[in-house]
């Protein structure tokens, strides 16, 4: 059997997703809470199911000239790609939780653009004005008091 | 008609408020800026303000996102011309002639045609739209929940199945929209679904954080991933000054009949949902080549080809916006956000909107038009200074960009799980575009999806199972079977073989 694209992986994964989530709408204790959720699923799960036999079905044909094969890096190499700029946002959400939006954004900018090649004193001043401008807008003019981060606050900063 | 006309009136007042002078003006710079800078667009635009939206007074925070609309396709043509990159997706047809002409040393009359063309594209069809609007009166009073479960169906199916990727995507996207809006308490029932116990999700997913990570972080991360190329500007910029310009301003003049017949296609496209805006510049550009006297010119360098596009570009607005306040269903992606801020504003988008809230209607129809001419103003004398915003490095703007997307995540309900919902959604996003399914229906079935479950119990409540047999519902139903087996029929018929192999 040949391999399945990543597409029909996608499918699959929803039609997975839909099996569960019928199951556990029909554990609600009303009728009309569970209605829609189940319509919504089972349909969904249909035009999953009907997509991934479409999908199965043109692999499975031979290839026509005026196709349009698309080749894209293998999976693998495509997901690596991704992970450097996962690991900074990632690395910038937690740093939000920890240590606030204030400190966690002039950290990041700073740390990013001089990890891109860009000079220290450009990274800084650009982290700085940054946060400054996002400190000024929201915490004084808009008075949003953004997170202070759980570090912070226990220390009562 | 009489309450028609003091509506006008209503509307044409509110604009004596300098707040709404103030934040047509912002959103309309912030378009322009947003606009002109490649990796950057008015989706995201529009939805890291989101945000900020609900803390605004409605006429504040309306005419804020609807400029920035209007406005965020004006300048994606001033680096389409003197860069060769599209600042929007939908300035791309603006490359094919306007970069030739900037290469032959015409880029500032490109720009002054482009500029013109996207001002009168973008201005004159909101009379067209206000004319229509009191056209179309009598029958949105007409709707009653029972057609408007049915007008929700068809806005999604339109949405999903016009989109550019494959029809079931678009479907499974919609209907995955659907099924995220069935989080937290039920409407009818107040019972909680998908809660996991957790009185964050009791009020469902926040459209906010959802829509910021959908279409705010992939194209950060886009950005982020392209290798050598830390500035967008690969060439330099050959600009000659306002004498030029000028020369583009009466381009559009000597091509009139042109500007006017690519404004109708853009408008047309903009009511109808689900084409989206590059489809139809695309077509615009096409009619422009063919009713040409000169077609074999298109491609090298010809204003035409600069002036079809940009007209039509800008023009859709108004359209997308009508069909968005009046039918309650969004015909693009930003008409989706619109759609979005208008409901976290209080207004219920439809015909309880048109009934309840004409002025306002009104007023955000007339703030297209102002918002052009306001675009067009600040544009023509800066564009030298605008165009150098495009080479901003992608290592200043994915920071600085992905800082505004968090602190716009947590302020709009001030909890920082939200955060976490916008990078599973920024993941969610990512995935959508890679395999392509449709983000836009996505966020309308999540936007929706409370409503049509409201509308359809209301429905069944007051006419029974068999609310559908009323002549306008029936219609309607009939309209979106038809609309779902045409294509499907069509092949049938043609018995076209299968295409479109992708490895993964």
């Amino acid at each position: 059997m040949s391999k399945l694209s990543g597409t029909a992986y996608t499918y699959l994964v929803i039609m997975l997703v839909m099996i569960v989530l019928v199951v556990s709408s029909l554990e609600l204790s009303y009728f009309a809470s569970k209605l829609l959720p189940v319509a919504f699923a089972i349909i969904v799960f249909i035009l999953s199911g009907v997509a991934l036999g479409k999908d199965i079905q043109t692999r499975r044909k031979p290839k026509d000239s005026s196709c349009k094969i698309v080749t894209r890096a293998p999976p693998a190499e495509e997901i690596k790609g991704y992970l450097p700029i996962a690991a900074w946002i990632i690395g910038f959400s937690v740093g939000i939780y920890l240590v606030g939006f204030i400190i966690a954004s002039v950290v990041f900018v700073g740390a990013y653009m001089k990890s891109h090649r860009s000079s220290w004193l450009a990274s800084i001043i650009t982290a700085i004005v940054c946060a400054g401008i996002i400190h000024f807008v929201f915490n004084t003019l808009l008075q949003s008091n953004l997170w202070p981060g759980i570090i912070l606050d226990y220390i009562s900063f | 008609m009489t309450e028609a006309f003091t509506a006008l009136l209503h509307a044409l007042g509110n604009f004596s408020s300098p707040g709404l002078w103030f934040w047509t003006f912002a959103g309309s710079v912030w378009g322009i800026v947003v606009g002109i800078i490649p990796g950057i667009n008015v989706l995201a635009a529009m939805a890291l303000v989101l945000p900020f939206v609900f803390k605004m007074d409605p006429l504040a925070a309306m005419p804020l996102m609807v400029a920035i609309a209007a406005t965020g396709f004006t300048s994606g043509s001033i680096s389409s011309i003197l860069l060769g990159i599209p600042g929007e997706a939908a300035s791309a047809a603006t490359i094919i002639d306007g970069f030739p002409m900037n290469k032959k040393g015409e880029g500032a009359r490109a720009i002054g045609a482009a500029l013109t063309s996207s001002l009168l594209g973008g201005a004159a069809p909101v009379i067209l739209a206000l004319v229509m609007l009191f056209a179309v009166l009598p029958f949105i009073m007409a709707l009653t929940s029972m057609e408007m479960v049915f007008i929700i169906l068809i806005g999604l199916s339109f949405l999903g199945v016009l989109g550019r990727e494959s029809m079931l995507k678009g479907l499974i996207s919609g209907g995955i929209g659907l099924l995220l809006a069935s989080v937290g308490l039920a409407i009818v029932t107040g019972e909680p679904r998908y809660t996991f116990g957790n009185p964050f999700f009791y009020d469902g997913i926040h459209m906010v954080p959802v829509a910021i990570g959908l279409f705010a972080i992939p194209p950060m991360v886009e950005l982020a991933m392209k290798k050598g190329v830390d500035t967008l500007a690969t060439q330099g910029i050959v600009y000659k000054g306002m004498k030029e310009v000028w020369k583009g301003v009466k381009d559009v003049y000597h091509h009139r009949w042109l500007w006017l017949r690519s404004s109708l296609i853009g408008y047309v496209f903009g009511v109808i949902p689900g084409v989206g805006a590059v489809g139809s510049v695309f077509v615009a550009y096409g009619q422009a080549k063919a009713t040409s006297k000169h077609p074999e010119l298109f491609g090298t360098g010809i204003v035409e080809g600069v002036i079809a596009p940009e007209s039509c570009n800008n023009a859709k607005e108004s359209g997308s916006l009508l069909t968005t306040m009046a039918l309650g269903i969004p015909a693009h992606a930003t008409s989706a956000l619109q759609l979005g801020a208008l409901m976290i504003l209080g207004f219920k988008p439809g015909p309880t909107m048109i009934k309840e809230n004409l002025d306002v209607a009104l007023t955000l129809l007339i703030v297209v038009a102002v918002a052009n001419v306001i675009g067009a103003a600040i544009c023509f004398p800066i564009v030298p200074t605008l165009a150098k915003l495009a080479a901003v490095p992608g290592r200043v703007l994915v920071p600085v960009v992905i800082v505004l997307v968090m602190v716009g995540s947590y302020l709009f309900s001030g909890n920082i799980e939200d955060i976490f919902v916008a990078l599973v959604f920024s993941v969610l996003g990512i995935i959508v575009q890679r395999f392509g399914y449709n983000a836009p229906a996505l966020i309308l079935g999540l936007i929706l999806g409370n409503l049509f479950e409201k509308y359809l119990f209301i429905s069944v409540q007051l006419g029974g199972p068999l609310f559908f047999l009323r002549p306008i519902s029936m219609s309607l139903l009939i309209i979106l079977i038809a609309f779902f087996i045409y294509k499907p029929v069509k092949n049938l018929i043609k018995r076209k073989p299968a295409c479109g192999a992708t490895k993964p």
